[in-house]
């Protein structure tokens, strides 16, 4: 009963993949590329990995599907958007059947080991780290067992948002003019979602020590929030072109990580190797700092890929 | 043999051969990002069925590798999209693509 369930979930996710890349309307894409990050999270959900399932609704689903229709509000009128087929295009599709000939043989070719190595990965005992700073097996992997790639995730984040800056005029901020302001039903659903959020972020990474959660789950839903307010105009989050201590706060993640890091490496011990008696607090430390980090860098992203903001126009 | 990490393994070469197939044949690069968002999924999903175990709990190295893997490709599509606002930009005043 349940392998009908997971066929039917399959077939869902690849009808929705074809689906997205085929439609020809750009904006119906985005919209059905978020629908497919949301089943995507279903999966997680019956692989047994509520974490990632958080990660791709939150991250996977609504931060990159926000980027993308930011992206495409500035974008749309563009030549190169020149329908699905590349009919009207100067820059030519690729379409000879070698193209499909050669995704078929990948595809096949990592069938083929998914196929081989399957039976072999999971009939092997899943590791076990009894002595982790955390309750959760995948927070004690993320932040004490391969601590250090996590600190340098935070790392790549801050490094995206200096790319985007660097690539545009970077994040502006402010209000997207009087039409949005008008708007009482978005108006009154950030009253509800957003102090909503906040509480779900803070909970997300005080449970994400036992259960399902962690920072960067609870940094994409204050990025969300963060989002949110930014459609609706209200300049409740301070631009962090104009004030240094929003940026502070951006890299404030980073900085608490690796000040941890540091510490533990003048007092004797390892780099990133907590001490037994005061390993938790100091993980839960760095999540909150990263999670307050995460969600800047995302709403940071968010403005630096969307609309300049000319005077009076709205989106 | 777990049936269901395999068929969710499957399904991820799958996703992964038609992200990759869009990427390549699709001309405007929106639809790249998608179709290279699409493949990446593919890639989680057949890491997450490895983990996967019938009995007991999953093994969350792979857990966690495709966590940093959502929020790294969160970071590369940011880019991408900002690098192909520029381009649009650069356009609108008559330069090549």
């Amino acid at each position: 009963m349940a392998l009908v369930l997971d066929a039917l979930l399959v077939l869902l996710l690849v009808v929705l993949a074809t689906h997205l890349m085929r439609e020809p309307d750009l904006f119906e894409a985005g919209v059905w590329f978020i629908a497919f990050g949301l089943v995507m999270a279903l999966a997680w959900l019956r692989l047994g990995a509520p974490d990632v399932a958080l990660a791709e609704a939150a991250i996977g689903a609504g931060v990159t599907g926000a980027l993308f229709l930011n992206t495409l509000a500035e974008v749309r009128e563009h030549p190169a958007d020149c329908g699905p087929l590349g009919s009207g295009c100067s820059v030519r599709s690729v379409r000879s059947p070698a193209v499909g000939l050669l995704a078929l043989a990948l595809t096949g070719l990592v069938a083929g080991v998914v196929g081989a190595l399957v039976p072999v990965a999971t009939g092997r005992p899943a590791p076990d780290f009894p002595e982790a700073a955390a309750g959760n097996p995948v927070t004690a992997v993320l932040l004490d067992v391969r601590g250090y790639d996590t600190l340098l995730e935070t790392a790549v984040l801050l490094l995206a948002l200096a790319g985007v800056a660097a690539a545009g005029r970077g994040p502006q901020g402010g209000d997207a003019g009087g039409e949005t302001a008008a708007q009482p039903l978005l108006m009154g659903l950030v009253r509800l979602l957003v102090p909503a959020g906040v509480l779900i972020a803070g909970a997300l990474v005080w449970l994400g020590g036992k259960g399902a959660g962690g920072a960067f789950q609870a940094g994409a839903v204050l990025g969300g929030s963060g989002i949110l307010l930014q459609l609706t105009g209200i300049r409740a989050v301070p631009p962090q072109r104009r004030y240094a201590w929003v940026r502070l706060l951006a890299v404030a993640g980073t900085g608490v990580f690796l000040g941890v890091a540091l510490g533990t490496l003048a007092a004797g011990r390892g780099f990133l190797d907590y001490p037994a008696a005061g390993g938790a607090s100091l993980v839960l430390l760095i999540e909150v700092g990263a999670a307050v980090s995460v969600g800047l860098l995302l709403l940071g992203l968010f403005e630096g890929v969307g609309p300049f903001r000319r005077s009076g126009r709205a989106r | 043999m777990s049936l269901t990490a395999l068929l969710y393994g499957l399904a991820g070469a799958v996703l992964f051969g038609l992200g990759l197939h869009g990427t390549i044949v699709r001309p405007e690069l929106l639809r790249k990002v998608l179709a290279v968002n699409v493949a990446g999924s593919g890639v989680f999903l057949i890491l997450v069925a490895f983990a996967y175990r019938p009995s007991g709990a999953p093994d969350p190295i792979p857990h966690a590798l495709v966590l940093t893997g959502i929020v790294v490709a969160v970071s590369a599509t940011a880019l991408a999209l900002a690098l192909i606002r520029r381009l649009h930009e650069a356009g609108d005043s008559g330069d090549q693509r």
